[in-house]
Parts: structure tokens; C-alpha cells; sequence
């Protein structure tokens, strides 16, 4: 009994991801009142007029290749009359290569273009969507591209990091959280090593803080 | 053994029937977060309530209770600063 439970957690363990990516420089973390089931996080950039140029990541548990997930998202968004979906092919992306679609919808601030990346790992598909004025897509494309560049699929917190020593370190802080009683010191050690991995971007920080905070506190 | 046999069978049966029903639903849905996805994108930027990234992550972690109103921008620095 004991080893089935031993392999159980271990499978679970194993299929544990952590999926993060960089918003373009400066952008703030939007404030998400009704959030879908699927999307994890959102940030917003400053636009021309009122619309806001944002950009989310979704995660989806699927049994399918790249290929059949985008031909059933083309599917489901070509459904609405108002939008124009095209696949725009590969993407290569810091996980592998994924694909990327176009949108263009119509909104009561003018037209607006949807970029979407997708990318499939073992049974998750991730889907990071930006949302900008048609007007303002020439001024904000590149950071779009850049950022839909930076996801990442890890299974750990550490393997992004690229320099060895500072990810051993890393590691080793993480792994120790919630040992001692010593929580708050813990938590300051933890914001101070979050704040030194600033190149990781601001959503990377959130997901290590808040699991770094359960681990201290039991939360 | 006759038992045995008919168990095995009825469980074949079950089991050649659930797979079909989940797979069905499983297409339904494939695809789903695409789509809610751009309609999160498209109002949160009809919306634009961002909050500086150092207020953003605080509330996220759920450190502070409640984010005051006066901390939603349409602007503001990296250090959770508002430009209002």
C-alpha cells in the first residue's frame, strides 16, 4: 500500500509544470474581477486612448497534438460572425516551438487584433493572448512577439535559471522553506532572492512567492 | 468461472462505453481556453484596471486583504506607485 502511494505522488510529482512568461517592460498586473477558469494572469500596457493593450496566459488539459488544438480553437473562434481568425504558422517560443494565430474583431474603440500562441507540453496546452487596438498594433508587436517568446514550461522554479551557482542557491532556499519555525525570516530570505531573479519577469516572481509563502506558513 | 466471465465482460462493456463519453466531452471542450482567453484580453483592456507590479503581486499572494480602489490605475511605475 505504501509503495502505491509512494508511486502515486511521485507520478504526480512528475507531472507538475510551472509555466511562466515575461510581459513586455513596465506593463502592470491587471486586476482580474471575473477571471475564466482557464486564465491564470493578465498584465496591461499603456495605450493610445482607453483600450489598453493586455496580455493573458491560459492553461487547458488536453489529449491532443498542437496541430489538432489549434484546428479546434480555428473551429470555436471562427463560430462568432464578427471575427477573422488566421493561422500565421510556427513560433518558436523558449520551451519549444509552438504556433501562432490572428484575430481581428471589431469593439466600440475600433477595430482590435488578437494575437494568440499556443503551445502543447505532455497534457497542457498554453495559450498566451494579447489584445490590442488595430491602431496600435505597429507600436506594440515586437513586445507582444518578445514576451509570447519567453514562455517557459519548467518543473521546477529553478530551471530557468540560467547562471548554476545562483540556481543551486536557489534550489536549496526553496527546498528549505517551512523547515524551521523561523518563518518571517524565511519569507524576507525569499523576497530578497525573488528580487534578485528580477530577469525571470514579474510573473515568475508571483509564482514563487506564493508558493514559497504556503510552503512557510502552511497557507 | 462463469461469473468470472460475465464480470469481465460487463466491465469490457463499461469500460468500452465511459472512454467514448469522455472522449466526447473532452472535444467539446479542447480548444475552450482559446476562446475564453481572448474574451479575457479583449475586457481587460476595454476594462484597464492594472495595479503596479509590487501592489499586484501582494494582492495576488493575498498578503493584503483588500486592494484600496485608489491603487487601480491606468498608470502607474513598477513599484506599485499610481500616476494619478
Amino acid at each position: 500500500m505504501q509503495l502505491i502511494l509512494l508511486f502515486l505522488s511521485l507520478f504526480l510529482f512528475a507531472e507538475a509544470k510551472h509555466c511562466t512568461f515575461i510581459p513586455p517592460a513596465g506593463w502592470e498586473i491587471a486586476q482580474m474581477k471575473n477571471p475564466s477558469p482557464h486564465v491564470q494572469i493578465g498584465f496591461l500596457g499603456k495605450g493610445s486612448g482607453e483600450f489598453r493593450p493586455s496580455i493573458n496566459l491560459a492553461v487547458e488539459e488536453v489529449d491532443v497534438s498542437l496541430k489538432e488544438y489549434v484546428k479546434a480553437v480555428k473551429e470555436l473562434q471562427l463560430a462568432e460572425p464578427t471575427v477573422k481568425w488566421r493561422d500565421l504558422g510556427k513560433f518558436q517560443m523558449k520551451s519549444g516551438e509552438g504556433r501562432i494565430a490572428e484575430m481581428t474583431n471589431t469593439s466600440p474603440w475600433g477595430e482590435i487584433k488578437i494575437l494568440q500562441a499556443f503551445f502543447v507540453a505532455g497534457d497542457q496546452a498554453y495559450i498566451l493572448t494579447a489584445a490590442i487596438l488595430k491602431e496600435d498594433f505597429l507600436k506594440f508587436q515586437n513586445q507582444i512577439l518578445k514576451s509570447f517568446e519567453s514562455l517557459t514550461v519548467a518543473e521546477n522554479f529553478w530551471s530557468p535559471i540560467a547562471d548554476p551557482a545562483k540556481r543551486a542557491e536557489f534550489e536549496a532556499l526553496f527546498s528549505s522553506l517551512g523547515v524551521t519555525e523561523e518563518h518571517d525570516a524565511e519569507w524576507e530570505t525569499l523576497q530578497r532572492q525573488v528580487v534578485s531573479h528580477s530577469s525571470l519577469g514579474p510573473y515568475w516572481q508571483f509564482l514563487v512567492l506564493q508558493e514559497g509563502h504556503a510552503k512557510i506558513y502552511n497557507d | 468461472m462463469r461469473i468470472a466471465l460475465l464480470t469481465l465482460l460487463s466491465l469490457a462493456l463499461c469500460t468500452s462505453v465511459f472512454p467514448q463519453e469522455n472522449a466526447e466531452a473532452r472535444r467539446c471542450r479542447r480548444g475552450q481556453a482559446a476562446g475564453y482567453a481572448s474574451r479575457d484580453a479583449t475586457v481587460l483592456s476595454m476594462m484597464g484596471w492594472g495595479l503596479g507590479l509590487a501592489v499586484g503581486m501582494a494582492a495576488l499572494c493575498a498578503l493584503i486583504e483588500n486592494v484600496p480602489a485608489s491603487t487601480a490605475s491606468t498608470g502607474g511605475d513598477s513599484d506599485g506607485n499610481t500616476t494619478h
